[in-house]
């Protein structure tokens, strides 16, 4: 299980870059649980629950979001974009990246009104508290060799996106 | 039941049994009622502690969820801190689900820090209850997959409190009711008794005074007024019928004073034949008397004759032979005045002088040994002395003195007894029984038998004499034989026979000889006597 997984790792290890991209692609795997879209964004032609990851390319990252491929969440089976800059991001189809992990480095050059129409139909992850301060809604963050879930409440109750309490209750709030 | 009512019996007045019955019955009722509803209540409450349990469980589970998720232990334990807002609980401890389906202990909260579950948590998914201790786990979920579990120990403080509140209302409860049923039970009690008091005070007059006349008062119109209706129809029969009895019982006094008169009267008529039968009896038993007398003297008489007839020709012998001597003599002294005696004719007057003295002596001797024989036979018949014979002896003597009847006919005695068997005995008495035996079977048995026979055999046994006296003459019915006895019974009436015979000779037997007698026989089969008399002495052998 994945999550047992990620519970060994994040309880008993040392976070490395190996085992950040994996306990970044589960953490991302499990909010995905904790977290409500509306509904009207599932009435559509992709029977598919799409993750697209925003960064620069990166052999450990792209190997643990691959292995989510072979799971499903809230019903869907689970498809992983790579996006190697927001240009991609841009122009897939609308609707379409129902959680968006973008790299600090890739954030930085969204414009409000992208980040805008983002926040219609993404959960926007990162992993910095600067990403939320820059209009992302939750944080990755490693602290104490720990990975923690920081979100935003400012930046969701915006947006039509809701994550559940017992999720809000965990991560820290800024 | 038996047991429920023999105590209820010891009670003494149905009052009391009325107010225990209706105590006892509400008691009971409410014991069970109250026991029910606390059953249920109890159940009740521990199912809704149970699912406010489970419920409150369930709610910390789907928040514990994330935790367990990301594996964040404090988030864990700080929600488990959770209950320390319930004293109830002892421990709650989170645990996550390994790949290999094992538990992994996370975290937990504990109010006393000696308890810890050793066994696999699952087992309580369905709550288990012991010594009022409360186990429970249910599954930790995210998107319906079971990722761990959180396991629950709690005291149920509140089921013990609910309980103890439960009892104290419901005893609370029992006793008000109890108080208010003994209270109504007395009211009506007292109303319902009532008409059962008017009679039972009724019937306690009633049964006093014996005054029929009084009736019980009625009230209302339910059964214990048609009990009183009933019981006072009841007595109108009854005072009904006392009077009757009443008056039955005037009559039958005036009955019995008249019955008392005419008792008296009768009395006095009865006393009066009494009287009358009584000297008639009197000259009766004299009769009797006299008759047995004569019959006695009869007896006597037949005895004279005898000795006269017996001792006629010995006598008339000798005084032929003394007269012929006397001739002799005569012839004798006149040849010897006129010297005319010859040797010749002195010896033959010597000769016959000789025989004729002979058989004047011989006769003479002859009637003598008959009169002694005679006068002792004589002397008993008229005396009652107590006297020893030789019984054989003696029985020929008395038919030697029956000689002059029996000579008359051709009958045969035969008498079989020891010539050596000594009696002591009334000796008249048994010369009378034989006589008027022998003198029955002449008359009676023989009446149509030419040459009859009779025999008298006597033998002692043991201390008695049995003495067995038997014709074959024509014998007697059955009804005649049990008449035997009876004075004055007799089938020659008329014809000489007196009827005492019998008579006499059964009262010798048990009087005189102080002995018993039986007779037996058939019609032409003879008649016996079986005659057993003591003998008071032995049987000695003459030597």
């Amino acid at each position: 299980m994945m999550i047992l997984l990620l519970f060994n790792i994040n309880v008993n290890a040392q976070v490395g870059i190996n085992q950040k991209a994996q306990l970044t692609a589960a953490f991302i795997y499990q909010i995905t649980k904790f977290t409500l879209w509306p509904e009207s964004l599932f009435i559509s032609n992709n029977p598919k629950f799409t993750i697209c990851v925003l960064a620069q390319a990166n052999e450990n990252l792209d190997r643990a979001f691959s292995e989510l491929e072979s799971k499903s969440t809230k019903g869907y089976q689970i498809e992983v974009i790579r996006l190697n800059n927001k240009e991609q991001l841009f122009e897939l189809s609308e609707n379409n990246c129902k959680v968006l992990y973008s790299s600090d480095e890739q954030w930085a050059g969204m414009t409000e009104q992208q980040i805008a129409r983002l926040t219609e139909t993404t959960l926007l992850i990162g992993t910095s508290k600067r990403f939320l301060q820059l209009g992302g809604m939750v944080s990755l963050i490693i602290v104490d060799n720990k990975m923690k879930i920081f979100i935003s409440t400012a930046n969701i109750d915006k947006t039509p996106i809701k994550i559940e309490s017992r999720l809000k209750a965990l991560a820290k709030s800024i | 039941m038996t047991n429920l009512i023999n105590p209820l019996n010891k009670l003494k007045s149905f009052k009391t049994k009325l107010i225990v019955v209706i105590t006892g019955v509400t008691f009971i009722v409410l014991l069970l009622a109250t026991a029910s509803l606390a059953i249920v209540l109890n159940n009740s409450f521990k199912i809704y502690l149970e699912n406010s349990a489970r419920s409150s469980l369930a709610n910390l589970a789907y928040n514990l969820a994330p935790a367990v998720t990301f594996g964040d232990s404090d988030a864990v334990e700080r929600l488990l801190s959770s209950f320390k807002t319930s004293p109830d609980v002892i421990n709650a401890s989170a645990y996550a689900l390994n790949d290999n389906g094992e538990l992994e202990f996370i975290a937990n909260y504990s109010s006393d820090a000696r308890f810890l579950p050793e066994q696999d948590v699952r087992q309580y998914q369905r709550a288990v209850y012991d010594d009022g201790h409360f186990q429970l786990t249910t599954p930790i979920q995210v998107d319906n997959q079971i990722i761990g579990y959180l396991y629950q120990y709690s005291v149920f403080s509140q089921l013990d409190e609910f309980q103890l509140q439960m009892f104290a209302v419901f005893s609370a409860t029992m006793l008000v009711c109890l108080l208010l049923g003994l209270i109504i039970s007395l009211y009506f009690q007292r109303i319902l008794l009532a008409p059962l008091s008017h009679l039972v005070d009724a019937t306690e007059n009633i049964s006093r005074q014996k005054d029929y006349s009084i009736r019980v008062e009625q009230q209302g119109s339910d059964e214990f007024s048609a009990l009183s209706s009933s019981f006072n129809i009841m007595l109108d029969e009854i005072e009904a019928h006392n009077q009757k009895q009443l008056a039955i019982q005037e009559e039958i006094r005036e009955l019995n004073l008249n019955l008392e008169n005419k008792v008296s009267q009768r009395t006095n008529e009865l006393e009066g034949a009494n009287q009358y039968l009584q000297n008639a009896m009197d000259e009766l038993e004299h009769s009797h008397n006299q008759l047995i007398e004569q019959e006695k003297m009869a007896s006597l008489g037949a005895l004279v004759a005898g000795i006269a007839h017996e001792i006629n020709t010995p006598v008339g012998i000798g005084v032929t032979a003394m007269s012929h001597l006397s001739h002799l003599i005569k012839s004798l002294n006149e040849k010897f005045i006129n010297k005319k005696i010859t040797n010749s004719f002195m010896q033959e007057f010597l000769v016959s002088a000789e025989k004729g003295a002979e058989i004047s002596l011989y006769n003479l001797t002859r009637a003598a040994d008959i009169i002694s024989s005679f006068k002792q036979i004589a002397v008993d018949q008229s005396s009652d002395e107590l006297r020893t014979i030789y019984l054989h002896a003696y029985l020929h003597e008395v038919l030697l003195s029956l000689h002059p009847t029996l000579k008359k006919f051709k009958h045969e005695i035969i008498i079989n007894c020891d010539e050596n068997l000594q009696v002591h005995c009334r000796a008249g008495a048994l010369v009378q029984i034989i006589t008027n035996l022998v003198m029955n079977s002449i008359i009676h048995a023989f009446e149509n038998i030419e040459q009859g026979k009779i025999t008298i055999s006597a033998k002692a046994i043991g201390k008695n004499i049995h003495l067995c006296y038997e014709d074959n003459g024509a014998g007697m019915s059955k009804e005649a034989i049990n008449r035997l006895f009876e004075p004055f019974y007799t089938t020659k009436r008329g014809e000489g026979g007196s009827g005492l015979g019998a008579h006499l000779v059964y009262n010798l037997v048990i009087q005189a000889l102080k002995g018993q007698i039986t007779t037996s026989s058939k019609l032409g089969m003879g008649l016996k006597f079986n005659i057993i008399f003591p003998a008071n002495t032995a049987t000695k052998m003459l030597n």
